[in-house]
């Protein structure tokens, strides 16, 4: 190392901040950390809120989809219901039809002599 | 440069608590304050720098593997932060040269005047290029060391010091005649 090195050595030589330095760093630091803990509780709060507005969701969801189910399961049985109904009139009809033509049959007077 | 010990010592007891963080500013107040200091030789924006260093360093204390990589940390933030800071006041074109005296310890007798002509050379000289100068000169960084910090290849390190150097060299001789007799004229 040469001679303007030495004196490049010296003018760069390390110092001291002023003495307050620290306590001011420490400020910094805590006020931070309160900072920080603040922001984490209304993160922890937001967090909180956006999972009970999450299941929240969720619950109505299902709660609709079941509502739904139920609604279309009724609606079913009901057309379900009414054909058969529809289906036992016709038959019900058919067959007093039929009643009928066998009364009639049987009512009508028949020739002398015929063998049933 | 003294060596720190390989290990977690200091930051683990920083992690749980602020005093112990307070003693680790202690240990490195000097390191990184002077840093930023022999950068912009200006007293509030090293201070500025090297709270606002420390604050990063709180934030990412848990990232910190050892007590020397702590003090790498320190570097490496510290000359990241000086570069920005320079380029965000090069758009601002703000004075850096600090008139008021330095209020800290001076470990010896010093020529004030040739140190300020040293000063404003060095100050002269582009970032990357004091970065190289004050982190070989003030701490004592071996040029692999310089690589690390400043994240660039020890040849490039190599040629910016030398670089460095060149341009001071010739300025450097003259200097205690500058300071004494005023500018030299060619």
């Amino acid at each position: 190392m040469d001679q303007y090195e030495l004196e490049l050595k010296r003018m760069l030589a390390r110092r001291e901040p002023a003495s307050d330095f620290t306590s001011r760093v420490m400020e910094q630091v805590r006020r931070y950390s309160t900072d920080e803990k603040r922001e984490q509780k209304v993160i922890t709060f937001q967090a909180r809120s956006r999972r009970v507005w999450r299941w929240a969701a969720v619950g109505a969801l299902a709660a609709s989809l079941t509502l739904a189910v139920v609604v279309e399961q009724r609606r079913n049985n009901r057309r379900q219901a009414e054909v058969a109904e529809a289906q036992l009139y016709e038959t019900l009809m058919l067959v007093g039809e039929k009643m009928n033509q066998a009364r009639t049959e049987i009512r009508r007077p028949r020739p002398e002599g015929v063998v049933q | 440069m003294q060596e720190l010990p390989a290990s977690r010592e200091l930051v683990d007891r920083a992690l749980l608590d602020q005093e112990a963080f307070a003693e680790l500013v202690e240990k490195h107040k000097a390191m990184v304050y002077s840093l930023v200091y022999n950068f912009f030789h200006n007293r509030s924006i090293a201070e500025d720098i090297a709270q606002d260093a420390y604050l990063d360093l709180y934030r990412n204390l848990d990232r910190i593997e050892s007590d020397k990589h702590l003090a790498f940390w320190l570097r490496q933030t510290v000359t990241r932060k000086c570069i920005d800071w320079s380029r965000r006041q090069k758009h601002r074109r703000c004075q850096p040269l600090d008139e008021a005296p330095e209020p800290g310890v001076e470990p010896r007798e010093r020529d004030l005047m040739l140190e300020s002509a040293l000063a404003a050379k060095v100050a002269a000289l582009p970032e990357k290029m004091r970065l190289v100068v004050i982190l070989r000169f003030q701490e004592d960084l071996k040029l692999t060391e310089i690589a690390e910090t400043l994240d660039v290849p020890v040849n490039t390190v190599k040629t910016t010091l030398r670089r460095a150097l060149d341009r001071l060299r010739p300025k450097v001789s003259h200097l205690a005649e500058e300071a004494r007799y005023g500018p030299i004229r060619a």
